[in-house]
């Protein structure tokens, strides 16, 4: 008797059910900073926007403030590049500009690269998407600039799982992206040598006794599959692979990630990036082939 | 005695007032009390108020015991006769002085139970010395004195038979006994009554009556055979010992326990040795005083009425968890059929929800009775639920590609949906004020309590029970009580039967579902159909039908049926109720259904009804009755007591309910899945788990199932011996996983989570199965002493293992018998040479072979004949297979003691497997498939596990060696590793390793987060779990002629104590630690030996207890325990 997880009428970046947010205009918003490297966010803001049906709010923050036209050559756009989006000023420090419009807008997203700096095209977060990541009252993805401005396409999102509910319970804005765009669910569980098992009731992790693995390895994978999907609303349409990885979870992956061609890598974490803190998070965006989508989970 | 209490406590420092004292401020599981004095002041007061007490304490499974020293029929009329229902079956009364005991049958009908008889001689003799007495009395005296008869197995000498004095209340005892030391003393007798006791005494000496008993209510001085002792004699014997009650748990109150003029007070005779630890109670006035270890709290019956209902108050709060309990919810409980078990040590408990963990729950809390078997599912469903009923023995190839068979998923009986003015009531929705599942290992029952706020603010109470019957394993039950709190309103109750599984949507997993049978013909009209049945006839596509009838009925809390209507949708039934709730009534739900399927009647559908039929006629109540008392059955035969740790006591008990929950004695062609019937992991599949690990639970608890389980091999020795000829071999090589045919099951490959294709080799290569069914059929033969067995079938068994091992291997130039290309135990390492597992395995079994063959020849020479003949068994055969067996390679190195595992094993790389602690993953996944089968790292007991089982074959320091060089080097990356590993660290002395081992087998399925009994229970590290503290723990090793003990117990396991069958007599053994002592008892036929190793070797006979001590590292000698030498039971407490 699975209750069938209900179709979900659109991607839902909040996790916000979906008659929620009827009532207000969706936007995603792009903040650009007159970089090149800046720019690499601007392809996957645009796919994203258009399975949201979200309109783009790109943001530029600078003083004093700036006629249209010149705001646009700031930013490196053209009016023609400009269609279909809206491009906004703000002045004050960059990363709380940023926030503070995403929650003027209640914003769905915001979507940036990962560090600026031209001095920097390699490495972990630049310091305004740190903060912003931090700060977010939204999930923010982050591109990373090294992609440049290919087009991007969406059809494969690798999720990585460490078995707790509430990791599982935070993917369901991806298990709706792929759902909307029929791309395919990797949930990759990276089994850790080290006593590294969360505590949180109802954690599910590699199994400690494999009996016997013609039956073991079934079983698990359909158990670890079913729990996940149950607990992110993830329809049984969409199509979802486990994966079963070992060693250092930040480079498998990473690793993973580039094996698989992913488009998109999910990570659920907890608002921090202090120092020995987040250090799969930090690996992973120093490393990642294509854009993390960062999903706040409770502490 | 308790310890309350000083040695003797004067009257002014009785307890007062309404606090009662710590020692009686907790539940008690007996309650015996002294009747006139006690319980009321005259036997011809109202005793309402007592009972009113007492039928709440007998609801909540309470035995309370009544002794009177009166007759049944005064007892009756004052207090029983007015008491009626299931729950009189708690009440006993031992009448007449401890002469009879009576007790009530299930119609509440009273049922004498047990009864002190006097021979012709005894009764003449108790009349000549009360005659005796009487004469001398009148004779010095000139007083009227009489004797008074007709007194079942006793005589009454009244001192005092005048008007006045006819029937005297207790609280004239004073009185009394001034006026009869008056009327007595008055007439020339100095001493007065203890005079008159005295010359009793001396009489009764004179006149050659051994154990009489002379007692005084001060008017009359008794002779008679028995007394209160006796009454306490007997409750200890079937109430508490039987049932596994420990005897803090039991309560004796009185008023008579300290001395009255002189004369022990007549409740003394209730102290007796074999009660000690009970406590001890007065609320007589006691004018000398208790003696030690009695609490007095003076005040008469009030007060002793104060104390039963503060046990009425203890024990609702334990049954009625739910502790948020509102006005009129404990009447509520009781509208279910039963109670839960109030002891926490009988019960697994999931409080609240987590969706997270839901199949993790179902597998738990299954309910399961080796027929059928229902997870734990919750009736509403939640998105994760998994509802599944299996029948033992049904299975089927799914639609898809594989034609592997697989154990199938039956109609869900369970489900039922509430909607409450219009909103469907789950656990998701709405608020849950109380949600608790709470399975009772006692009585085999899973509740579940819910209290529910829906987003308006309704509160509805539901409480359900749901069981599998263990006295009639045909028959399913579900209840369900609703109370509308604060509501009244229209409620919607549906009962969905599904034609097929019941499992909805994408997510179904895809597994063999039963498919609606054809149209059957209709019954016969010499049958009529049941009112509200609803049946179902389904089929397996190999031809197997499954018939369910089911009949559901709801009623008011006044009885008042609520009218059903039935539709037929798609694919399934609906049973739907809709009507007015009113505010604080209760109402009932009752769903009871019978199973029958094509594998054990010609007709399941006819069969099922009728079955129903006999259901409905005897009703719910009956059948709750009937598998609480198969429960209780099982558990007196099975249950291991401990004392000291409570994790440990119920890790214990859950591993027995789940074993006892898998075997179906009364079905040979079907044997336990790897996680029995309560998931769907391992498809059903049976492996060697079944003979090794969980067979010796049932062998040594139930030998009937043992028998049935054995006969599953029997029955399946065609495909064995099949296998073995597709193979090339001779004799009976059995699958590795098999089903109900015996043919070989096991899946060709495996997919793992990597997507990585794996060749799986164990159903070619893993044949010590064979050797593990013969060793099971052996052991099974020589603890049951089941000669029938043998030789119709076990035999057989023996022989033609025993012959498919003299063909496995080859003799070589080396003159050593070689078993090439094996898997053993350890799974890590394949196709191996010269396994020692198998190796030594295989050489016991063709050492068993030859002797069956010798054993067949002599005893029952004509079996041997047709056997050799059927089998073609050629006369040397049997020499042959002791060559063979002499000459296997057993891999064993007399330099260093060791066997190496397989023929190159030491060669290996040795991993250093402490570095990766603290871990739990597996080995093999850390370190992948290739470099596990280069290293040392092994996957299980394998050597350790020969060890266990061939123990005296091998020497002490063998048995060290092995163990100290195979355990770091075990990955235990199977669950069955961990409880023989405690099994051998315990036997070899190493009780700290063996504690750390027996916690890691307890949590396999108990401890948070695993995650691995989603797919059900492991039942045979359930069976591990029992053998480790048995076999391990306690060292209990049967022998030719009866038992020897070794007990290693961890410090703080205080005691432990458990059962064993053992040659159709079962031994009870309890080991201490502090002091450490042993205690067995026999109940039976004639003698057994008992051994403790290192110490001496005895006799014990039924009935009798015997005791040893160890002092200074060695076992004393047994002795006899006459439980009056305070020596060897003063710091005795059981557990």
């Amino acid at each position: 008797m699975n209750r069938e997880p209900r179709e979900s009428a659109g991607p839902g970046w909040t996790g916000a059910p979906a008659s929620g947010r009827a009532s207000r205009a969706s936007t995603i918003i792009v903040p650009l900073d007159g970089s090149v490297h800046a720019t690499a966010a601007l392809p996957v803001a645009r796919v994203l926007a258009e399975l949201e049906r979200a309109t783009l709010r790109i943001v530029h923050v600078a003083e004093p403030i700036m006629p249209p036209l010149e705001l646009l050559r700031a930013v490196g756009l053209t009016p023609e590049l400009l269609r279909g989006s809206v491009i906004d000023q703000a002045v004050g420090p960059p990363a709380a500009s940023i926030v503070r419009l995403a929650t003027e807008l209640q914003s769905g997203l915001i979507v940036m690269c990962m560090r600026t700096a031209t001095a920097e095209p390699t490495g972990g977060l630049g310091s305004v998407a740190e903060a912003v990541v931090r700060e977010a009252p939204c999930p923010v993805v982050l591109v990373p600039p090294r992609r440049g401005v290919r087009p991007w396409t969406l059809r494969r999102i690798v999720v990585p799982h460490d078995g707790t509910p509430t990791t599982a319970a935070a993917f369901a804005p991806a298990s709706e992206l792929a759902q909307r765009t029929g791309a395919e669910l990797d949930v990759l569980h990276i089994a850790v040598s080290e006593a590294g098992r969360p505590a949180e009731p109802g954690t599910f992790t590699v199994p400690q006794y494999v009996d016997q693995p013609q039956h073991e390895w079934p079983e698990w994978s359909r158990e670890f599959l079913d729990r996940t999907r149950c607990l992110c609303g993830c329809p049984a349409a969409v199509p979802t692979r486990l994966f079963l990885r070992t060693g250092k979870a930040g480079a498998e992956i990473v690793q993973f990630a580039g094996e698989h061609e992913s488009d998109l890598i999910v990570l659920a974490w907890h608002g921090s990036l202090k120092a020995k803190r987040a250090t799969t998070v930090k690996e992973v965006i120093e490393n990642a082939p294509c854009p993390i989508l960062m999903l706040r989970v409770a502490a | 005695m308790s310890a309350e209490g000083s040695a003797v406590s004067s009257p002014d420092r009785e307890v007062a007032g309404s606090e009662l004292p710590a020692g009686l401020a907790r539940p008690f599981k007996v309650i015996a009390f002294d009747w006139d004095g006690t319980a009321v002041a005259s036997r011809t007061e109202d005793a309402g108020p007592v009972r009113d007490l007492l039928e709440p304490l007998l609801r909540a499974g309470v035995s309370v015991v009544v002794i009177t020293g009166t007759n049944f029929p005064n007892i009756d009329r004052q207090l029983s006769a007015a008491i009626r229902g299931p729950h009189k079956r708690s009440l006993h009364v031992a009448t007449n002085r401890g002469s009879e005991v009576y007790g009530f049958d299930p119609d509440s009908r009273p049922a004498l139970v047990w009864q002190r008889t006097a021979t012709a001689e005894e009764d003449r003799r108790l009349t000549e010395i009360a005659d005796a007495v009487r004469d001398a009395l009148v004779s010095r005296t000139g007083l009227d004195i009489r004797v008074i008869y007709d007194r079942l197995n006793r005589r009454k000498i009244d001192l005092i038979p005048l008007p006045e004095w006819h029937d005297p209340p207790k609280a004239a005892i004073g009185e009394l006994l001034r006026a009869v030391q008056a009327r007595l003393q008055g007439a020339g007798l100095a001493g007065g009554l203890r005079e008159v006791v005295e010359l009793a005494e001396r009489t009764a000496r004179e006149k050659g009556l051994p154990g009489v008993r002379i007692t005084t209510d001060v008017k009359h001085v008794e002779v008679g055979l028995t007394d209160k002792a006796d009454a306490i004699e007997w409750l200890m014997r079937e109430l508490v010992r039987t049932r596994g009650i420990r005897t803090e748990e039991v309560l004796i109150a009185g008023d008579e326990f300290g001395p009255i003029a002189g004369f022990e007070g007549s409740d003394h005779r209730m102290a007796i040795p074999e009660a000690r630890g009970a406590v001890l109670a007065s609320v007589g006035s006691e004018p000398s005083g208790v003696p030690a270890g009695v609490i007095h709290l003076g005040g008469g019956p009030a007060r002793f009425r104060e104390l039963l209902a503060s046990q009425v108050a203890l024990h609702q709060s334990a049954t009625d968890v739910a502790a948020t309990a509102t006005p009129g919810a404990a009447a509520a409980a009781r509208e279910l059929p039963a109670v839960p078990t109030a002891d926490p040590s009988w019960l697994l408990v999931e409080e609240g929800f987590n969706l997270a963990r839901e199949h993790e729950v179902e597998s738990l809390f299954a309910v399961a009775n080796g027929y059928v078997g229902t997870r734990g599912s919750l009736a509403e469903g939640t998105r994760l639920s998994a509802p599944a009923t299996y029948v033992a023995g049904v299975f089927d190839v799914t639609q898809h590609s594989s034609t592997i068979p697989e154990l199938v998923l039956a109609s869900d009986w369970t489900r039922l949906r509430i909607e409450v003015a219009g909103q469907e009531l789950l656990l998701e929705v709405g608020d849950s004020l109380v949600h608790r599942r709470i399975l009772d290992l006692r009585q085999g029952v899973l509740w579940r309590e819910w209290r529910h706020r829906d987003p308006a603010g309704r509160v509805t109470r539901l409480r359900s029970l749901r069981l599998a019957s263990l006295a009639d394993r045909h028959v399913l039950l579900q209840s369900l009580m609703l109370l509308p709190e604060n509501y009244t309103g229209r409620v919607h109750l549906e009962g969905p039967i599904e034609l097929g599984a019941g499992r909805e949507g994408p997510a179904a997993p895809e597994r063999p579902e039963l498919v609606p049978a054809p149209p059957r013909p209709a019954p016969t009209a010499t049958r009529p159909a049941v009112a509200d049945a609803v049946t179902l006839q389904l089929r397996t596509s190999r031809g197997v039908t499954v018939a369910l009838a089911l009949a559901s009925r709801l009623r008011t809390d006044e009885g008042q049926a609520i009218e059903r209507a039935v539709e037929s949708e798609a694919g399934r039934l609906v049973e739907r109720w809709e009507w007015e709730v009113e505010v604080g009534r209760a109402y009932r739900f009752d769903r009871l259904v019978a199973v029958h399927t094509s594998r054990e009647d010609g007709q399941p559908a006819e069969a099922a009804v009728e079955h129903l039929e006999r259901l409905r006629r005897n009703g719910v109540q009956r059948v709750v009755e009937a598998h609480t008392r198969a429960w209780a059955d099982r558990w007196a035969a099975a249950d291991v007591q401990v004392d000291g740790d409570g994790e440990v006591q119920r890790a214990l008990r859950f591993a027995i309910y789940h074993l006892v929950s898998a075997a179906n004695p009364a079905d040979e062609r079907v044997s336990i899945g790897a996680r029995s019937l309560t998931g769907e992991a391992y498809k059903g599949h049976v492996f060697w788990d079944t003979e090794i690990y969980m067979l010796p639970f049932y062998t040594f608890t139930h030998p009937p199932a043992a028998r049935a389980l054995l006969l599953y091999r029997s029955h399946t020795l065609p495909a064995a011996r099949e296998k073995a000829r597709r193979l090339g071999y001779r004799g009976a090589l059995y699958a590795w996983e098999s089903t109900d045919s015996g043919e070989e099951t096991t899946p060709s490959v495996a997919l793992t989570p990597d997507g990585e294709v794996v060749r799986i080799l164990t159903g070619e290569q893993e044949h010590h199965i064979s050797a593990d069914v013969a060793y099971a059929v052996w052991q099974y033969w020589q603890a049951s002493s089941d000669d029938r067995f043998f030789v119709d079938a076990g035999a057989e068994i023996v022989l033609e293992t025993a012959r498919f091992w003299a063909s496995r291997g080859q003799l070589e130039a080396d003159g050593r018998y070689h078993i090439r290309r094996v898997i053993g135990p350890d799974e890590y390492h394949e196709a191996v040479d010269d396994n020692a597992y198998t190796n030594g395995m295989a050489q016991w079994n063709l050492e068993r072979g030859a002797e069956t063959a010798r054993i067949l020849a002599e005893r029952w020479p004509e079996r041997w004949r047709d056997l050799a003949q059927r089998l073609e068994i050629a006369e040397q055969e049997p020499e042959q297979w002791l060559q063979v067996a002499a000459a296997v390679e057993t891999g064993f190195d007399p330099r260093t003691g060791l066997f190496e595992q397989f023929r190159g094993y030491f060669g290996l790389e040795d991993i250093d497997l402490a570095a990766y602690e603290p871990r739990t993953v597996p080995m093999d996944v850390l370190l992948g498939r290739e470099r596990i089968q280069r290293s040392q790292v092994i996957k299980q007991a394998d050597v350790v596990l020969l060890i266990y089982l061939l123990w005296d074959r091998f020497p002490p320091e063998v048995r060290e060696a092995n163990f100290r060089y195979y355990e770091p080097r075990t990955g235990h990356g199977s669950s069955l590793s961990p409880a023989i590993h405690a099994l051998v660290a315990a036997r070899l002395g190493d009780v700290a390793l063996a504690e750390r081992y027996f916690r890691q087998a307890a949590a396999i399925d108990l401890g948070n987060n695993m995650g691995n009994a989603a797919g059900g229970v492991h039942t045979a590290a359930l069976g591990g779990l029992w053998q480790a503290a048995v076999f391990g723990l306690a060292g209990t090793r049967p022998l030719p002629d009866g038992l020897q003990l070794e007990p290693n117990l961890p410090p703080h396991w205080r005691h432990l104590r458990f059962p064993l069958h053992w040659k159709g007599r079962r031994a009870w053994v309890t080991v201490g630690t502090d002091p450490p002592i042993v205690e067995a008892t026999l109940e039976g036929e004639g003698p057994a030996t008992i051994a403790l190793a290192g110490g001496e070797q005895v006799a014990i006979n039924p009935g009798r207890r015997y005791l040893a001590r160890r002092d200074d590292d060695r076992w004393g000698p047994w002795q006899e325990a006459s439980g009056e030498d305070p020596a060897d039971l003063a710091d005795r407490r059981w557990p």
